[in-house]
């Protein structure tokens, strides 16, 4: 059995350091914002989905209690930073499955109470366990595979300075973005080094929190605005790495696109708007390459000429992305998914693609040892 | 070291292997793909019957690496880390000693060190190497 799934509402907070707001305030806010974006009342959602990483046990009761959203199923779905995708992917699978008609999403991370710093791989396996002693973090994997970039591709840091140029550029304009501030590729290349060749402005920020929610239903919405309807909807987890493999070939993210690619019925060269998983700028260009926004080899290019600034032929990360969004890990994914809504109901204020008509969210879960990443996800979003 | 009564024996880490006498790194074969994982799959692991164990060479070459840079306040010195590529085909991740001043060099030859102290510790770091050790 198959259904279309409309995003009947969509909405978030602002994502940033909120001392004074608890994980409640955050989630419930965007809940409510949801739920009145899709003006559907909490007495019709028939099933609740509720995406966190470092939150606890039963966080979704926790978070819903007081709102009264109890009673139907609550899925507390953790996927490392594909979380929120991920749990766009259950409800989409529910609903297509006739489970439900209406279910809502939503995603929630508050980061600022972890103390900052660099999020810690998991420590749970022998292999993390050994390599997070060496020193492995999440940095340290893309540092590495911007070293080996900048190595075969013949290129210098400055291609990577661009991303955080352009995505911090995007995100002075929009008014859910943690850093609202243009920098230059000297600001950047001479910001702390962290990871060589990664410097502190080329890193998403850690300090940020945030909550994002969508309401999901298998009802074509009635408002005025253009539905918005999920085409294709992957996850899929990381093989296991063995040998010698190519570490700028992000094999889970194109296999993830492929899947999406071909459920949605649509090719790299259809979508208007994407926004990706730019947790370090290097991952923006490798992501370019795996999703087929670019031919292998062609992402500097593609960058260099402005096909991904807004403007361009298919901006990437109009919203400012992780880097200057910010990346409430829980919320990520479903952020995202908020943000393509947006931008095909002409609602992106100040970042809008014009003519938007397909676009395209990309999620990667990741840190432990021994695998191309944990999670990959990819949602196809069309009007 | 002579063990006190009562005191349980450190266990071997796995990722040693001792077969030939000095030791080295010991990662895994996989049977039906033939290709290599470090560190070597537990013996205990219900996958270990999968693998078959494979001894690494003491050299290897740098696939590529980083440099990290630890917060001032901690006052840490930086420090590289890399990714080795041994010709048995495994990749091994780990720190890279080099001396003051000298930056890692992709395609470089590395030596794999393992240094254990009195009291059964021991870690693995590489080292460069020259062209002409075999």
């Amino acid at each position: 059995m198959s259904r279309d799934v409309y995003i009947a509402g969509a909405a978030m907070t602002p994502f940033g350091r909120h001392d004074t707001r608890s994980m409640q305030d955050l989630a419930q806010a965007a809940v409510l914002d949801a739920l009145d974006d899709a003006d559907v009342s909490q007495d019709r959602i028939q099933a609740f989905y509720n995406a966190n990483v470092y939150g606890g046990m039963v966080l979704g009761q926790v978070l819903m209690r007081d709102l009264g959203i109890t009673g139907p199923a609550l899925y507390n779905v953790e996927n490392a930073c594909a979380s929120g995708a991920t749990a766009v992917h259950l409800a989409c699978q529910a609903l297509r499955l006739g489970l439900y008609d209406t279910v809502l999403v939503w995603g929630v991370e508050q980061l600022t109470r972890l103390g900052g710093g660099t999020i810690p791989l998991q420590r749970n396996d022998y292999k993390t366990e050994l390599y997070a002693a060496q020193g492995m973090t999440l940095p340290t994997v893309y540092a590495m595979r911007g070293s080996r970039y900048l190595h075969e591709r013949n290129e210098t840091p400055e291609i990577l300075a661009r991303v955080a140029v352009k995505n911090r550029a995007h995100g002075v304009r929009n008014p859910y973005a943690q850093q609202r501030k243009e920098v230059t590729v000297e600001e950047v290349l001479n910001s702390r080094p962290i990871a060589e060749p990664l410097t502190l402005l080329q890193c998403c920020p850690s300090q940020v929190d945030g909550a994002a929610a969508v309401v999901l239903t298998t009802v074509r919405p009635t408002s005025s605005r253009r539905p918005v309807r999920i085409l294709g909807s992957a996850v899929q987890s990381g093989h296991l790495e063995e040998g010698c493999d190519d570490i700028l070939d992000a094999e889970i993210t194109a296999r993830t696109a492929q899947r999406a690619y071909e459920e949605a019925g649509v090719g790299p060269q259809d979508v208007n708007v994407v926004e990706l998983h730019d947790a370090f700028t290097i991952a923006e260009l490798l992501y370019y390459e795996a999703l087929g926004l670019s031919e292998k080899g062609g992402s500097a290019d593609m960058l260099r000429r402005g096909d991904t600034a807004l403007g361009g032929r298919v901006p990437v990360n109009p919203s400012g992305g992780l880097l200057a969004k910010g990346h409430p890990l829980g919320a990520t994914g479903v952020a995202q998914m908020v943000e393509i809504a947006w931008q095909l109901q002409g609602r992106a204020d100040g970042r809008q693609v014009e003519g938007a008509r397909v676009g395209l969210a990309q999620c990667t879960g990741g840190g432990i040892a021994g695998v191309d990443h944990a999670a990959s996800s990819v949602h196809i979003l069309g009007v | 070291m002579e063990r006190q009564e009562g005191e349980i024996p450190r266990p071997e880490p796995f990722w040693i292997d001792r077969q030939n006498g000095a030791p080295r790194l010991a990662a895994s074969r996989h049977r039906a793909t033939g290709r290599c994982v470090f560190p070597r799959v537990p013996d205990q692991s219900p996958a270990a019957p999968r693998y078959e164990a494979v001894t690494l060479s003491s050299h290897a070459r740098l696939y590529s690496f980083t440099v990290i840079h630890p917060n001032p306040k901690t006052g840490q010195s930086p420090f590289a880390l890399v990714y080795a590529d041994f010709p048995e085909g495994a990749r091994v991740f780990g720190r890279l000693e080099l001396p003051h001043g000298v930056r890692p060099v992709i395609g470089a030859r590395l030596g794999a060190v393992i240094d254990e102290d009195a009291d059964g510790n021991a870690r693995y770091v590489f080292v460069p190497a020259q062209e002409v050790v075999p």
